[in-house]
């Protein structure tokens, strides 16, 4: 039984509910099980909240047992998970209550009758509270002339103190790190190697440069930007030139000859094509054309794949979900 | 290594060789730092996908009134039946057109839903993005619902960027607003879980998918909700989002199956992706990161969050192709020869 | 834009000195970098919990659970009494209404007969909300209230409305039958979910195999016919585009050459991505190459992509050190007087 009912029940869900696509939007039928469908799979989900807590707290509660390297900030993350769901389940203002409160206007941030409202964070409050005050000193930073008036003070929960100047943002930094290691990867790593990599990276250049106005930089940029074509061309026809060299003191004077003549061909081009250099109509051109055909090909690709595992999940023939001995 | 023994990097490394990643990190800050302080006015010119989020906005208006047009064709073709043959199904579909006809004539500028579907980590970029279109939808007196798709912590984001925009139209550069009323002008529903299942739920009726706002406040008794009823009653979707999948529900879901037209404020990760579904036209158009957000602030007199932090993006884009140019001719002239010892 | 109050400024100074800490890990791995992370796990975590608390176990398990217990042991009479005085108060109002409304409204709401069906199902979407304390006679009015003000129900004729009114008392149960089924579902999905905390039991844990299956069932059943739909069948009509584009003037060769190679791009590189048979002849590896060269300029398009993105996240984070840490404390003090 153990072995053999989850696939059927993976199955029989699964066909039930590509089955529920067919059905007619306003009967009793199709309400009721949607409302069923995404009930349950919610009330299953919130337990997958469980295993990931307890999973936590016996990693750290294991590091902290056994005095491994670095238990004290097993201390700190198990410490801080504790206070923040504390406060935040004690607190009465967190999110949306599905229960209907009688409408209220007072209830409405109703702003358009007072100039200044001040939004504050209590750090031992756990209710909402608002009141008038003429106190606030620093709130006439914004706007002067509401010093010694009544001005709305809204506090907001402790929970929420720790959403703006925690989570806000060190979420933010973790992921801003990157730019810095982005940067360092296109020295390193954006270098023409092979035609693959000379592709990538004429592409990126021509995006980099067609994303920002480089002619707005002051002093210099009108100078750049009116030379591009003559630094483009140049780049160009100079590699294309040290490629037909190395190929000539390899001895391959065919591929020689051919490379010569590219870069002959695309002095030519420069000679005939018009002064200025639109960084951004070509960058339209590489985003609309090939990379669509790229990420269109991609795209099909992926979902091609994912439905033949669809198939195969549905049909038993794939159980990501027979984990567990027994 | 025995004393004597060759250096296994091969020859001895300059000053930059061995220090370029700590330079380059200072350098990179440095672009930052004078980016931000650098506050002058920057034009930027309008992408072929931006000016599609914009038009499709501009438009709703017309294709309210050409909605309504086509209801009350159906009824009237409806009550000629009516007069030879006339039943009880044929009573409720004319009720329930003559009801469709009502509802969207209460909002004739058009109704947008606004998918914030962000966290911190992607503020930077997709906040500005969605002060400027909501701030657009205000200025043409087109009514917003907000929802957050699947993602909780967007709620308190999203709270922040509405109350904001609803209160400051006179800082707009080209029409200015007045006060926007919550639950009048503009509703938020907060974050609700299972986010496609609930999608698809918003095709059938809406107050029966959220039943409350983000407040808590029963929907039935808000004033904008008195003209919408489902997805039929919404001409625009506009999703912003921090991550994949969420874009692909609102394609599948509302231009699939409820056949609105879709935008998509997107990180520029991601964003090189969704150019398919431009051509495919299954997207009405795209806002590809900070840069489409400046050029959608430019074109709708939005206040400039985004234009602003463009002159940082300029000179460290600057840096990065100065570094490619000199990591290629490192490559080609001198190369990094890395000799072990055997 | 910097901070308001004195609490506003503490919590701006911990975020700037988080952020920094965090920055302090390009130059080494220190104990202050290690300390911001291990805050950073831990509060996203204990919020992580907040938020299922308040948006999947209050609203979908508690609240209909407590609900339906309380509304078991309610007075019928007393709910009937509240509904009859509100319902009775509603249709006074719509009289009320209906009489200083123009000659001409007042034939239109007369025309208009009262649609019993319609006011039984107003009734019952009003009564049958999960969440509604039936104890609470006010929760019973404000909920009547809105379910009438919002529905077209013709409330005119009070006589009409409290004669269907008793009709509707005759089947009314304070708990609908359906509502013991969905409670049992409730208490399934509970199980279901409790059979997840079984992996941690290594002799029980094959039991967590049955949520697992049920969600992946549904999960793929949910998503794979509209994603089809919209990603596959969509997105290969749209390749499906002219090779030749005709503009007044004769051929438009930039739109043509666009097609051609949009077309020409996608086969070739699914092509590369058909692992399936050996690729050696020459023709085969010509479109690999040429599928190779597409995807090459798609992941170029990226990187040019992601560095913009990487760097407006790091613009951010200046932005904020500058604007509310620095120049907000500034302020803050400056005003303080």
């Amino acid at each position: 039984m153990r072995n053999y009912l989850p696939p059927i029940i993976c199955g029989v869900c699964g066909v039930i509910m590509m089955l529920h696509f067919f059905l007619p939007e306003n009967t009793m039928l199709y309400k009721t099980m949607m409302e069923w469908v995404t009930n349950s799979t919610i009330v299953v989900g919130v337990f997958g909240l469980f295993i990931g807590l307890a999973s936590l707290v016996h990693n750290h509660g294991n590091r902290i047992a056994r005095r491994s390297p670095g238990w004290g900030y097993s201390v700190i993350t198990l410490s801080f998970t504790a206070i923040v769901a504390l406060t935040g389940i004690i607190s009465q203002n967190v999110g949306p209550s599905v229960v209907s409160k009688p409408l209220d206007k007072y209830n409405y941030d109703n702003r358009k009758n007072q100039d200044h409202t001040l939004i504050t964070h209590t750090l031992f409050g756990y209710k909402d509270e608002t009141y008038k005050t003429n106190l606030v000193a620093a709130a006439t930073a914004d706007a002067p002339e509401m010093k010694g008036e009544e001005i709305t003070v809204r506090k907001v929960p402790l929970f929420m103190f720790f959403y703006n100047y925690v989570i806000m943002p060190m979420g933010a930094t973790t992921f801003s790190l990157l730019a810095f290691y982005m940067i360092t990867a296109t020295y390193r790593a954006m270098r023409a190697k092979s035609w693959e990599a000379s592709l990538l990276l004429i592409s990126s250049i021509i995006i980099l440069i067609g994303q920002v106005p480089i002619e707005e930089i002051p002093l210099i940029g009108k100078w750049i930007m009116g030379h591009a074509q003559l630094i483009v061309y140049m780049s160009l026809i100079l590699y294309i030139l040290y490629a037909a060299m190395k190929q000539f003191f390899s001895r391959n004077f065919i591929t020689c000859g051919i490379l010569s003549a590219s870069a002959a061909l695309i002095g030519v081009i420069w000679y005939y094509t018009p002064a200025n250099v639109d960084f951004e109509a070509m960058k339209s051109i590489i985003l609309n054309y090939p990379n669509n055909a790229a990420k269109r090909g991609i795209l099909i690709g992926v979902q091609l794949g994912s439905l033949a595992t669809s198939i195969k999940i549905l049909s038993g023939i794939e159980k990501p979900y027979m984990g567990g001995r027994g | 290594m025995a004393p004597g023994s060759p250096n296994i990097y091969g020859p001895k490394q300059n000053f930059w060789q061995r220090h370029y990643r700590p330079l380059i990190y200072l350098l990179t800050l440095a672009c930052v730092v004078g980016g931000t302080l650098t506050r002058l006015p920057l034009s930027l010119s309008v992408s072929d996908a931006t000016q599609g989020v914009f038009d499709t906005l501009e438009k709703l208006p017309e294709l309210r009134a050409q909605d309504i047009e086509k209801q009350q064709a159906l009824l009237a073709e409806k009550l000629e039946e009516a007069k030879e043959n006339s039943g009880p199904d044929l009573q409720k579909e004319i009720a329930a057109i003559r009801d469709k006809i009502s509802r969207l004539q209460m909002n004739p500028k058009g109704v947008v839903l606004v998918c914030i579907d962000f966290d911190p980590s992607t503020e930077a970029e997709l906040g500005p993005m969605a002060h400027a279109f909501i701030r657009h939808c205000f200025s043409r007196g087109v009514k917003v619902l907000i929802n957050t798709g699947g993602n909780v912590m967007s709620q308190p984001l999203a709270q922040n960027i509405i109350s904001a925009s609803a209160t400051e139209g006179a800082l707009m550069k080209k029409n200015k607003y007045g006060f926007m009323e919550d639950g009048t002008d503009y509703v938020f529903f907060g974050f609700r879980p299972n986010a496609f299942q609930l999608y698809l739920q918003m095709g059938e009726n809406i107050l029966t998918a959220y039943e409350t706002d983000y407040a808590g406040h029963d929907l039935t008794l808000l004033p904008i909700m008195r003209g919408i009823r489902n997805f039929s009653d919404i001409d625009m979707v506009f999703s912003i989002s921090g991550y994949v999948g969420s874009p692909e529900t609102w394609i599948t879901v509302g231009n699939t199956k409820f056949g609105k037209p879709v935008a998509l404020g997107q990180v520029a990760i991601s964003a090189s992706d969704y150019y398919p579904y431009i051509q495919s036209k299954q997207i009405c158009g795209m806002l590809p990161g900070l840069r489409g957000a400046a050029e959608y602030e430019g074109a709708c007199g939005s206040p400039p969050r985004a234009t602003g932090r463009m002159w940082a993006q300029l000179y460290t884009h600057t840096f990065a192709i100065l570094l490619i140019i000199i990591g290629n001719l490192e490559f080609f002239f001198k190369g990094f020869k890395h000799r072990k010892v055997s | 834009m910097g901070p308001d109050t004195f609490i506003d400024l503490i919590g701006v100074w911990i975020a700037a000195l988080l952020t920094l800490g965090v920055y302090s890990s390009l130059i080494k791995d220190t104990f202050i970098s290690k300390l911001t992370e291990a805050v950073f796990v831990g509060v996203s975590f204990g919020m992580s919990i907040v938020f299922t608390y308040y948006n999947g176990i209050k609203p979908k398990i508690e609240e209909p659970l407590v609900r339906y217990y309380q509304n078991l042991h309610v007075d019928y009479a007393t709910v009937t009494n509240a509904v009859t005085l509100t319902v009775e108060k509603i249709a006074d109002a719509k009289t009320l209404s209906a009489e200083s409304a123009t000659e001409e409204l007042t034939d239109e709401i007369a025309s208009r007969s009262f649609d019993t069906n319609r006011f039984f199902a107003v009734l019952d979407s009003a009564l049958y909300k999960q969440t509604l304390k039936l104890q609470s006679t006010n929760d019973v009015a404000v909920s009547l209230q809105s379910a009438f003000a919002s529905s077209e129900v013709n409330l005119v004729n009070k006589a009409t409305v409290m004669g269907a009114l008793n009709e509707y008392f005759t089947t009314y149960k304070t708990v609908p039958t359906s509502r013991h089924f969905w409670v049992l579902y409730i208490f399934f999905s509970v199980i279901l979910g409790l059979m997840f905390i079984t992996r941690f039991f290594p002799k029980h844990a094959w039991l967590s195999r049955f949520p697992m299956a049920y969600t992946i069932g549904i999960g793929v059943g949910m998503g794979t016919p509209l994603s089809f739909q919209s990603q596959i069948m969509q997105q290969v009509q749209a390749s499906f585009i002219p090779m030749l584009v005709r503009n007044p003037n004769g051929i438009d060769w930039i739109a043509t050459a666009g097609n051609l190679s949009l077309v020409i791009g996608t086969l070739t590189v699914l092509y590369y991505f058909f692992f399936s048979f050996k690729k050696e002849d020459a023709a085969s590896r010509g479109a690999t190459k040429v599928g190779i060269a597409y995807l090459m300029i798609g992941f170029g398009a990226s990187f040019a992509f992601t560095i913009m993105a990487r760097v407006s996240l790091l613009i951010g984070r200046i932005n904020f050190l500058q604007d509310e840490w620095i120049q907000g404390t500034y302020e803050f003090f400056k005003y303080l007087n």
